[in-house]
């Protein structure tokens, strides 16, 4: 998993908790890395979900719920990380087709190792978007946060429901999100 | 201790511990900017290396197009051989190029075109060129007992051989065969220390180009011999062909002779009797001239009707009237026989091919008085044609020669007698003419066969079988066709197609 992922989590930890948590999580989690986090560097997935496990031990929360919150406070980081044309939408859906046909494509050239989920697009309406996301590493819960994340930053309520979840026995991951009002 | 204490204590071992952890990550990151740059370095220098590597394969595309090109070119054997040093030396990168084609141990090529330079491109170099003779192993020569060298030979330039002062390192060359006893030889001097294996890998396929290419222009210089022997012997047919119409004509000549004679023959042997009467009259002329002249001497005068009585005693005005007929008769017999005369010369004169525009008219009825003879009493000819008939383009002594072929053969077609019909049938751009008997006739067979040399259905001696095939040649070379139709027991109609404006 890229380095920035674990940089931005430490900053979010630190923003959301206080510095103290993040410190204790390094300590606790005897990781591989040492805790040692650089944007451009890679490290091992589990360390992710090591200290999303520890979070939720301490915060007496479910691992979707830190997930989605740390998604929802994510979008801004990227966003701000994004390719201008990214900045130029105004709607969640018009955004979320250009994660994969614009953000994803920037990324990839910068870096071609990147391992990037895939938005497999099974039905839209005025209201309604639902796709098929795609990843090995079956983060629906956080890419759930980035969308309201992503609603928030463009002043436009939706609902994200997981139609189809691998968490739960299915075979695949399914969002909807709905736009509200 | 108290507790602020201890939290202050503790918040700056964690920002210790925060710090320790920027720092290495720092370093982890410049670590890694280092490897990436390292990796930049690389990618850099893998590019320059294959945009080396492609430009050295453009410029071995470029020059073994450009060569390939100058092989399958119109270009002759010589300007491939020029242009194949100038442009491998450029490709080598050879400050001079040598281009000598021997003949056995004799140089054949100009001093002019002998030494190629990069700089100057071709021109006279003596100094180069006894280097070049000093250093290209042509002792090998003469080339009775040599093989073309199989592939291009490397020698090293030693410091005391240098010329110019230069400091030449390599002569590579090569000797190919060109054709029986010539061959070429060509070298390229260069100042490069290290030559380029790949480049010497290109110039072998050069080498293998060219080779091809030297074949192909020597096998086209022998088709273009070739060529013109079949074109000399094209022409001597042509002469062989003209010669044959000639002798043909003469041969049916000399068979309408017998009675061309007899045609010439009957006028002569009237004129001949007339002439016999003339005299005969003239002597009694003198006598009546010599009666008139004793009366007269006897009595001084004559009177009209002694006159009157003489004249009538001998017939005067009978002798007078007859003589004047006579002299007609014998200028018309006079007439025939020049006419005759004059149909056999232009039959006979050995004409050119060139058209002109003549009245078939006046060619049938030459050819009726050559062939006059042929036809005896009991066959009728009528001769529709006339001079208001449009003139057309052609030979006039081949077009002569070609009706009385036709005549002579309707002739023979019968032996019993019959009749002969000349007609004209005029169209928007033709004028056919027709010459049609009603005389045996032939079968299909025969009618198939009636054109091809040789054929004949005559007797021994008395038709040669050319004929008719050559009537057909002449008529097709002047673009007039010609048709038959025939029935046998019925006749035959031959029709010649003229056209006309």
């Amino acid at each position: 998993m890229k380095g920035i992922v674990f940089v931005k989590l430490g900053e979010f930890v630190e923003e959301t908790w206080g510095l103290t948590l993040w410190d204790e999580l390094l300590q606790e989690a005897n990781l591989g890395s040492g805790g040692i986090y650089t944007s451009v560097g890679l490290f091992d997935d589990q360390e992710f979900f090591s200290l999303i496990a520890l979070i939720v031990n301490k915060k007496a929360m479910t691992a979707e719920e830190v997930q989605k919150k740390f998604g929802k406070w994510m979008f801004k980081e990227l966003y701000a990380a994004a390719p201008p044309r990214a900045h130029d939408f105004v709607d969640v859906f018009e955004f979320l087709h250009g994660v994969q046909n614009i953000i994803h494509v920037e990324v990839k050239k910068l870096y071609p190792d990147v391992l990037l989920p895939e938005f497999d697009f099974l039905f839209e309406s005025e209201k309604i978007l639902r796709f098929h996301y795609k990843s090995p590493r079956k983060l629906c819960h956080f890419c759930e946060g980035l969308v309201y994340g992503l609603s928030e930053h463009v002043n436009q309520d939706v609902t994200v429901s997981h139609v189809e979840c691998e968490h739960h026995n299915d075979d695949r991951c399914v969002l909807e999100v709905t736009k509200v009002g | 201790m108290d507790k602020n204490q201890v939290t202050h204590v503790s918040d700056i071992e964690l920002l210790k511990r925060q710090i320790e952890r920027e720092k290495k990550a720092r370093q982890l990151a410049e670590q890694q900017l280092e490897a990436y740059s390292r990796e930049i370095y690389l990618a850099n220098e893998s590019l320059k290396e294959s945009l080396d590597h492609t430009k050295k394969k453009q410029a071995e595309i470029e020059y073994l197009t450009q060569a390939s090109y100058d092989f399958t070119s119109e270009l002759t054997l010589f300007d491939i051989l020029k242009s194949t040093v100038s442009l491998t030396g450029k490709y080598f990168k050879a400050e001079y190029g040598i281009k000598a084609i021997f003949n056995r141990d004799k140089l054949i090529s100009d001093a002019k075109t002998l030494i190629w330079s990069s700089v100057n491109d071709w021109g006279e170099n003596p100094e180069l060129q006894s280097f070049f003779f000093k250093n290209l192993p042509l002792s090998r020569l003469p080339s009775e007992q040599y093989y073309a060298a199989p592939h291009w030979f490397i020698t090293k330039i030693n410091e005391e051989e240098q010329v110019y002062g230069q400091n030449f390192q390599w002569l590579v060359y090569i000797n190919l065969e060109l054709e029986s006893n010539s061959s070429v030889w060509i070298g390229f001097l260069t100042k490069i220390e290290f030559l380029d294996e790949e480049a010497l890998h290109i110039l072998e396929v050069a080498k293998g180009h060219l080779l091809s290419g030297i074949r192909r222009r020597l096998s086209d210089e022998k088709i273009t011999l070739r060529n013109t022997q079949l074109q000399e012997t094209a022409a001597h047919l042509q002469e062989a062909r003209k010669q044959l119409i000639q002798s043909e004509k003469m041969a049916s000549l000399g068979q309408l002779a017998a009675g061309v004679a007899h045609e010439i023959n009957n006028p002569i042997g009237y004129i001949r009797s007339n002439l016999q009467t003339l005299d005969d009259y003239i002597k009694e002329f003198k006598i009546i001239f010599k009666l008139f002249e004793e009366k007269i001497n006897i009595k001084g005068s004559l009177s009209k009707q002694e006159f009157i009585d003489t004249a009538n005693k001998k017939d005067l005005n009978f002798l007078l009237a007859d003589a004047e007929l006579i002299l007609k008769s014998n200028q018309e017999g006079v007439e025939r026989v020049k006419e005759i005369v004059e149909g056999l010369k232009s039959f006979s004169h050995a004409s050119d091919d060139n058209l002109n525009k003549i009245s078939v008219f006046e060619c049938v009825d030459n050819a009726l008085r050559v062939v006059g003879n042929e036809f005896k009493y009991q066959h009728q000819v009528i001769n529709g044609l006339d001079t208001t008939l449009p003139s057309i383009l052609s030979n006039y002594g081949k077009l002569q020669q070609v009706f009385v072929n036709l005549l002579i053969n309707s002739a023979h077609a019968m032996p019993e007698g019959g009749t002969i019909r000349i007609y004209s049938e005029l169209h928007e751009k033709s004028l056919l003419i027709h010459v049609e008997d009603n005389g045996i006739g032939m079968d299909e067979k025969t009618r198939s066969q009636i054109f091809n040399p040789f054929f004949t259905t005559k007797s021994v001696g008395k038709g040669t079988g050319l004929g008719l095939s050559i009537s057909y040649a002449i008529l097709e070379k002047q673009k007039i066709s010609i048709e038959v139709k025939s029935k046998l027991g019925k006749g035959t109609c031959f029709t010649l197609r003229f056209p006309i404006d």
